[in-house]
């Protein structure tokens, strides 16, 4: 019997060790990395940004206009904090009384929240009480964006000498490096960001504190260029055509930063705010927004139909009806 | 060192084994039968490429089995528009072909261009007809030019006069007839969505009922004109067939349109059917979403709580998720109410698998009584 198990062969003796070595390396690499490679990664998404609102109002508006904002969107930020010149039972806002100035109550009211509310959000949006916004179409929109980046949003303006602002009426979102950059080097500064009262031009002396500390006024538009910050009603966007003979549209469309064509802005799907003239119409679009269905016309369109509809203004089921 | 032989003495008793030239078997035999190297070659090709192309088209004969008519359960809305470029088509669309749904518009010259254009372009193009009840032609809308002229006092003969020309004329293009106001908004999705549990040979309307004014019989209810009110066809033929009537219904045109036809379909026989949703909140509302929305908005002597034929409560929750009309709408906020129903995207938003209800039966109707806790 020819002695084909004998073991003299295995011996470790002069090239059976490299082998050998060989041998055991290779083994080690394939049995131990294999189980590595065979889990899939996982890719987990970032939380989304959390959202602080605040809601600027006025005692006498309280009854009239602020409550309907409290029972309707303002639930969804996650953190929401009322501003205003008197208390109230279901407000709760944050007081700050003789102070007759905007400019003074909006450097108060962003000092205040930096001390107090910076842990609750990374993103500060500020509104005024009669402002309907979706706050989860915003968070959709900074998803992309840091909240250390230094930028802010709203209905971007471009004053006649040059500079750039956020129009007061739209809201106007500040990342939260922002706000701290705004509160601790602008405020403080009396030659970056003067505090003398500046009335209705409030949002004008912000966005000039803003620019001389190095934050970026962002575009708030969508990939459509729909606009998301809107300046005046629901009605005038959606349902006419702006009139240059008005004050306040002639205010708008000469001091608007992108142009205007044909007397209208193209409103974006993904809208996030809009003014109220009318109160109650608050409950109307909060209802639309979030509660309607329509039976078997699907709501999430991709960006194709999207185009479709801005440019069509027609629904996807008349499309393709007979 | 040499191996060893098996040495054979007598070859012939083995007859299987080869034996070499000295008569010694080699070291090797075979027992087995086995397979020629070409046809081993062939059988490991043959394996090899079946298993190559499984591999490769898996993807394809999977889906090509997912579409054989065994495995496709009831059908969701979300796959019915993934697959549509398979000719399958919406449930919307579905329902758009089944429950075809006349829309007639009461209005004026007055507001052709300033109101009724503005319903034809936003909710006016999804009824499967539209037409305008007005009293004068127009080059931009589908008019039917009645003899009646357009003012309060006639209302009612005026509505006589258009669903007795649409049984005339129109009634086999549709098997649910809507009338609507020039402020209201229709969701016509919605709409067909409450219809389609019920054949339109059963004498039905539907509508946003209210208590029956005057002396009237137990649960006699009309419903709000403003909010739109849908008769069946079958209900169309009783009514253009029964109105001369004088002992059923009001031969006079004046009058409010909404109890007169109220009276005379109550009358005729026609049933006032119940237009609320599974969890009972109301579809047809006769003012904007606010006031169902908004309690303490206005006192409990209003109008609509006193006359609501079923609760009226108003709550955040109080109205359905597949509204159907609204009143008091103006000619900009139904725009508005287009943009946010139909275009507006919410992100974060959970796609919900849609499903047609089950059709009811004339015998098994169930149309519950008044519950109006208030009056």
């Amino acid at each position: 019997m020819p002695r084909l198990f004998s073991t003299r062969r295995l011996f470790l003796a002069g090239k059976n060790a490299i082998y050998l070595l060989i041998l055991g390396t290779i083994f080690y690499t394939v049995t131990l990395r294999l189980p590595g490679s065979l889990k899939s990664e996982e890719v987990v998404d970032p939380p989304p940004p959390r959202i602080f609102c605040i809601i600027s109002t006025y005692e006498y508006r309280h009854t009239q206009v602020a409550i309907h904002t409290h029972r309707t969107w303002v639930r969804h930020c996650d953190h929401y904090l009322f501003v205003s010149d008197y208390s109230d039972h279901y407000l709760e806002p944050a007081v700050f009384m003789h102070m007759n100035d905007r400019w003074h109550r909006m450097r108060a009211y962003l000092e205040y929240v930096y001390k107090y509310h910076f842990h609750q959000g990374d993103w500060f949006l500020y509104c005024n009480d009669d402002n309907f916004v979706v706050v989860d179409n915003l968070r959709h929109m900074l998803k992309t964006y840091s909240p250390n980046e230094l930028i802010y949003f709203g209905c971007k303006m471009r004053a006649p000498n040059g500079l750039v602002y956020m129009l007061e009426g739209s809201g106007i979102v500040f990342s939260g490096a922002a706000l701290k950059r705004f509160a601790l080097a602008a405020l403080t500064n009396e030659s970056i960001c003067s505090s003398e009262a500046k009335g209705n031009d409030f949002t004008q002396e912000l966005g000039r504190c803003l620019a001389n500390v190095n934050v970026i006024a962002g575009d708030s538009r969508d990939k459509l260029q729909g606009h998301r910050f809107l300046p005046f009603d629901a009605d005038l966007h959606l349902g006419s055509t702006f009139n240059q003979s008005l004050e306040h549209h002639k205010y708008f469309l000469d001091r608007s930063y992108y142009p205007v064509i044909d007397m209208h802005l193209p409103v974006s799907l993904h809208l996030i705010c809009f003014h109220t003239k009318y109160i109650m119409n608050i409950y109307n679009m909060y209802y639309f927004a979030y509660v309607t269905r329509v039976f078997g016309v699907p709501r999430n369109l991709n960006i194709e139909n999207e185009r479709m509809v801005l440019e069509n203004k027609t629904t996807l089921i008349d499309q393709s009806s007979p | 060192m040499a191996g060893e032989y098996i040495t054979l003495e007598n070859p012939a008793t083995y007859p299987r084994f080869h034996s070499n030239a000295n008569g010694v078997a080699s070291g090797k035999y075979r027992s087995v039968q086995r397979i020629s190297t070409k046809h081993l070659i062939l059988l490991i090709l043959l394996v090899c490429s079946t298993l190559i192309v499984s591999y490769v088209y898996w993807d394809v004969m999977v889906l090509t089995a997912g579409a054989l008519p065994l495995s496709r359960g009831t059908s969701l809305a979300v796959d019915d528009m993934e697959s549509s470029g398979l000719g399958n088509e919406t449930l919307a669309e579905k329902l758009h072909r089944e429950v075809r749904v006349l829309c007639w518009v009461l209005t004026t010259p007055k507001y052709h261009k300033t109101r009724a254009i503005h319903i034809l372009r936003t909710w006016g193009k999804r009824c499967n007809k539209i037409y305008f009840m007005t009293s004068e032609p127009d080059d931009e809308l589908p008019t039917v030019v009645l003899s009646k002229p357009d003012s309060y006092e006639v209302l009612w003969g005026k509505t006589k006069e258009a669903f007795v020309h649409i049984h005339e004329q129109m009634r086999h293009e549709a098997d649910w007839f809507i009338k609507a106001d020039d402020d209201t908004y229709l969701f016509l999705e919605n709409l067909r969505y409450m219809l389609y549990p019920y054949s339109p040979e059963i004498p039905i309307y539907f509508g946003f009922n209210y208590k029956m004014v005057g002396t009237h019989q137990k649960n006699e209810s009309y419903m709000s004109g403003g909010s739109g009110y849908v008769l069946s066809r079958e209900a169309l033929r009783i009514f253009a067939e029964g109105r001369n009537d004088s002992s059923k219904c009001r031969q006079e045109d004046d009058h409010a349109e909404d109890v007169e036809m109220g009276k005379c379909l109550f009358n005729l026989g026609v049933k006032a059917g119940d237009s609320r949703d599974e969890q009972l909140r109301n579809r047809f509302y006769p003012i904007a979403p606010f006031g169902a929305l908004l309690s303490g908005n206005v006192g409990m002597d209003f109008w609509l709580y006193k006359y609501a034929y079923y609760n009226a409560r108003s709550c955040m929750d109080c109205l359905s998720e597949y509204p159907v009309a609204f009143h008091y709408v103006d000619s900009k906020q139904l725009y508005v109410y287009e943009y946010f129903n139909y275009q507006f995207q919410l992100s974060g938003r959970t796609q919900v698998a849609e499903r047609l209800p089950k059709k009811i039966r004339e015998e098994e109707l169930v149309i519950p009584e008044s519950d109006n806790p208030l009056y």
